[in-house]
């Protein structure tokens, strides 16, 4: 016990010293490291604030960019009925005028309701319709038939796609008449649509 | 004056074989009184451990100074650094705050978002763009039909598919392809499930036709079709096949028919497949 005296006696000067001198050292590294640590946290935050404002002036150029080209086309678009509501009436109308016009002997359509396409093909936050349309039509020669998809390609009433077509002889061993049907036709069109995907089939009339 | 035996006796120093010299009694005197060490005792080197430990506080001191103020001194100069980026952020963030607003402001308002639209105008252009007519395949086969006469064509159906070998048509098949099954890929976007990574389209035919006239000579009627089918594989046709002769002479086949009277009311029946589409490897 005195030995711990005499100890403490001796080197308690050192040892204040020492723990004065350390005490100010760690109070000024606290100090230092809260400094550097507060200016990088504030520079980070001033950066991630710039690099997000740039995404949004990049974005905001692309935009613009897109609208400047786009923005015609889109409306194109929009008129042909292939963003929007499916433009139903206007399809079978084409189709009544372009028989007529290529002189078809006789035609026959059925559409069917319209579902989601699962095509590879990116739509944003459109949905991609797809309808299914049948005709069976009845033509004097086969090139009637490519003359009845070229016009209705002109029409440009909408997007579609001939994906199958059957043409079979009416008339088996007698002569090709000029005034009757000689060739049948049974063809697989699907009209494409974008609209917004909650909007499925409705009883709408258009 | 003392006899050496009594000093001897004196200092109790015993020995029968010793003649009791003076020599004997000093180092029987040493060894009596010998010290264990020569070292200072803890006693005596207190003040010199004090001291020591002086130093060694002293240079624990001074060691964690140099090391304390190097690091505090690194600390400083990267926190005057970092608020040094840190203003010349800031004014750059000024700057693009201005622009930002400025475009923002002069962007129309628009129903549809601009991505949408370009998704909308990209997928009305891939659909445009796969989309696929018979013209030129019905001409290419209309063309080589009437350089090979005595062929008759019954019923012809076009297609279009992503497969080279497929056979029937979606008409007869009731499967559309537009329903096939499509996954996505990890962002989402649509991946096409196709064998392989080939997403050609191709337009394919199947003709059904028969000879006419046929008289039974089935020889000169496979030579009428092996005609037909080399004519047009010399054009930008992919496949020309038969899938069905007048006369299967496949040695797997059964072999049926007649010959006489009955052999002109024998029909010429063949059933042949056509592929239009870029040609690969």
């Amino acid at each position: 016990m005195a030995n711990a005296k005499q100890v403490y006696a001796e080197l308690r000067q050192p040892l204040q010293r020492a723990g004065t001198l350390l005490a100010g050292l760690l109070i000024l590294m606290v100090v230092s490291g809260l400094f550097n640590n507060q200016m990088n946290k504030s520079r980070q935050a001033a950066e991630q604030s710039f690099n997000g404002l740039v995404q949004d002036y990049r974005r905001a150029l692309q935009s613009e960019q897109i609208l400047l080209t786009e923005t015609s086309r889109f409306a194109h678009l929009q008129a042909q009925g292939i963003v929007g509501p499916e433009p139903r009436l206007r399809w079978v109308q084409d189709i009544r005028e372009v028989a007529q016009r290529v002189g078809l002997v006789a035609i026959n359509y059925e559409l069917e309701p319209r579902t989601p396409a699962t095509l590879a093909i990116a739509t944003g936050s459109y949905q991609l319709f797809v309808s299914l349309m049948r005709l069976k039509l009845e033509l004097r020669h086969e090139g009637d038939l490519l003359r009845f998809i070229n016009l209705l390609v002109e029409r440009q009433g909408g997007l579609f796609e001939l994906s199958a077509c059957a043409l079979s002889r009416m008339r088996d061993d007698e002569p090709t008449s000029l005034h009757a049907s000689n060739i049948k036709v049974d063809c697989e069109l699907r009209w494409y649509s974008l609209d917004s995907a909650d909007s499925m089939p409705t009883g709408d009339a258009q | 004056m003392i006899s050496i035996a009594d000093a001897s006796a004196k200092i109790g120093y015993h020995d029968e074989h010793t003649d009791f010299e003076a020599d004997e009694l000093f180092a029987f005197l040493l060894a009596k009184h010998h010290r264990h060490n020569h070292y200072a005792s803890d006693a005596q080197r207190f003040h010199y451990k004090m001291a020591r430990a002086r130093q060694a506080l002293s240079g624990i001191c001074v060691a964690a100074s140099v090391a304390g103020l190097l690091w505090a001194g690194t600390q400083i100069v990267d926190g005057v650094m970092y608020r040094q980026e840190l203003a010349k952020t800031t004014e750059l963030l000024a700057t693009a705050e201005e622009r930002n607003n400025a475009v923002q402001a002069r962007l129309p308002q628009t129903d549809v978002t601009p991505e949408d639209m370009r998704f909308a105008v990209d997928a009305a252009r891939q659909l445009r763009q796969k989309r696929q007519y018979p013209h030129d395949l019905l001409r290419v086969i209309g063309q080589e039909l009437q350089q090979q006469t005595g062929l008759e064509i019954q019923r012809l159906d076009w297609f279009a598919s992503n497969d080279l070998n497929a056979k029937v048509t979606p008409l007869e098949s009731g499967v559309s392809e537009a329903a096939d099954a499509v996954s996505y890929d990890e962002n989402g976007e649509p991946v096409t499930a196709m064998d392989g990574d080939d997403d050609s389209i191709y337009q394919i035919v199947i003709i059904k036709g028969r000879v006419k006239p046929f008289e039974g000579n089935y020889s000169s009627a496979h030579e009428k079709i092996v005609d037909l089918l080399n004519r047009l594989r010399s054009s930008n046709i992919v496949v020309a096949e038969a899938l069905e002769l007048p006369l299967n002479t496949a040695t797997s086949g059964r072999v049926l028919g007649s010959i006489g009277d009955e052999a002109k009311d024998q029909e010429a029946l063949f059933t042949l497949r056509v592929v239009m589409g870029e040609r690969h490897g």
